[in-house]
């Protein structure tokens, strides 16, 4: 965190993007960057709230 | 301890106080009642005495029972053999002469042998029991009781006082009076059926620090069917317990300590004996403490959307371990109960098969620390993947003079198309 430049902690940046995270049918798990693809979709689909 | 074969229960490694957690209908109150109404059949049995769970009555002295109380020291024990004992708070106010008559029989056995008469006051053992009341208290008038206000000359009729009040004394006159009929080489034991009933569970944590002090200095052995996580609570750190999850169709029951992990899953529970707080916000188990930290924001930060309890369990094999835990106590307690684990990727792909209750996930990036270069984080840190790399390397040029760390050492010495390949490809580079 520091090399970025925040002083935030790491554990509460990904923290906030999991709780603002949402999820629908049409989420893309093959998009390679994106959140949802590192968790996984069986941790998504039971845990993310749907839209 | 162990008692075999008792109506066909077997009760093995019992303590001195022994909890049975289980759903309503799996047999706890049969097992203990087996225990009182087969009693003889306990192997060098000394007293026994059932408390019902339907405790019924006033806290006022009727003299049928208390002819009967004092004429037959097994009248009790042979009256309560249901659910049910709609006079059980006039069989506790009976008692309350009796142990008086105890008390007072040792004083003159003492005085009789020249004996010391230390600890031979009634006095204390009227204090004992003011000590689980809060707002009243009791004090002796003549050969029986009478209720005030709490350091007043305000009497209160026993029939006024609160059911939770009346449940203190009478459990807390049940429990001194027992203690003083145990015969000490032999095997005695209090069977206490849903003592937490009408008690709030600040008084059931003080009922079990009562009970706990009273058992560390006589001879007896408690035993315990609750639904009631805030006993449980109360007992986690007295070393002298054991539980047992109890569920339908169980006829042995192996009593075991209370561990680290049945301790650290507690708090699921919350402080209602009827919270459904495992169902509504389920354990999540996960290996590190920065895995704890990580779901604990995201909780709050999705203002309850995101429902789970995370609970660190300090590596994977702990999870193991955790999820054994989690199951005992689930199947206990709760019918469809829900349960997560959450496992790292370290390496490996692909979903890990369910345990019910337990949904196992795996992380499909290495480790949570991973996450943190995923799109999503990166933007909202105003950085995108080429502008970290760049960053990386610059901090790695500038610590390669000076550099003895072996994490810099293993970096520099990666080329760098290792990085565009397999689906973490982000991770593999700064891994």
């Amino acid at each position: 965190m520091g090399i970025i430049g925040s002083e935030k902690p790491w554990e509460v940046a990904i923290g906030q993007i999991l709780g603002n995270l949402t999820y629908n049918t049409t989420t893309d798990f093959n998009l390679e960057g994106s959140i949802h693809n590192y968790l996984g979709g069986k941790l998504v689909q039971a845990i993310i709230p749907r839209v | 301890m162990d008692i075999d074969n008792i109506d066909g229960f077997s009760l093995k490694n019992l303590n001195k106080i022994n909890i049975i957690l289980g759903k309503n209908g799996c047999g706890k109150s049969s097992l203990l009642r087996a225990l009182n109404n087969k009693r003889n059949d306990i192997n060098n049995v000394g007293r026994v005495k059932y408390v019902n769970p339907e405790r019924g009555g006033s806290l006022v002295t009727e003299p049928g029972i208390e002819q009967n109380v004092i004429q037959d020291s097994a009248w009790v024990t042979n009256s309560r053999t249901a659910n049910q004992q709609s006079q059980f708070r006039q069989q506790s106010a009976a008692q309350y002469r009796a142990l008086k008559d105890i008390v007072l029989e040792e004083l003159e056995q003492a005085v009789k042998n020249g004996s010391s008469t230390a600890g031979l006051n009634f006095d204390i053992y009227i204090d004992k029991i003011n000590t689980l009341l809060d707002e009243i208290e009791i004090k002796r008038v003549k050969s029986s009781f009478k209720i005030y206000k709490k350091g007043s000359t305000t009497e209160i009729n026993a029939t006024s006082i609160s059911s939770g009040e009346a449940e203190l004394i009478s459990l807390g006159i049940e429990a001194l009076t027992f203690a003083k009929e145990v015969n000490p080489t032999k095997v005695n034991l209090l069977l206490l059926d849903e003592p937490d009933v009408h008690l709030h569970p600040d008084l059931q944590v003080k009922l079990m620090h009562f009970l706990k002090k009273l058992v560390q200095s006589n001879d007896f052995q408690i035993l315990i069917a609750t639904h009631s996580t805030p006993i449980l609570g109360a007992l986690e750190n007295y070393t002298d317990t054991h539980i047992e999850f109890m569920v339908a169709g169980q006829n042995t029951l192996t009593f075991e300590p209370i561990s680290d992990i049945y301790k650290r899953i507690l708090p699921v529970f919350g402080a209602h004996p009827l919270s459904n707080l495992f169902n509504e916000a389920p354990v999540f188990l996960v290996e590190g403490e920065d895995d704890e930290r990580i779901w604990q924001q995201a909780v709050r930060t999705s203002k309850g959307k995101i429902k789970i309890y995370p609970c660190v369990c300090g590596n994977v094999t702990k999870i193991t371990e955790y999820e054994v835990g989690v199951k005992n106590v689930t199947k206990a307690v709760y019918n469809n109960a829900k349960a997560y684990s959450l496992r790292d990727g370290d390496g490996a792909t692909g979903d890990i098969p369910d345990e019910p209750p337990i949904t196992k996930f795996r992380l499909q990036c290495y480790a949570a620390e991973n996450l943190l270069l995923t799109d999503e984080v990166l933007t909202s840190l105003s950085i995108d993947w080429a502008g970290l790399k760049s960053k990386i390397d610059e901090w790695i040029n500038e610590k390669k003079e000076k550099n003895t760390h072996t994490m810099i050492i293993w970096l520099t010495s990666k080329p760098m198309d290792m990085i565009e390949k397999a689906i973490n490809s982000k991770i593999l580079e700064t891994t």
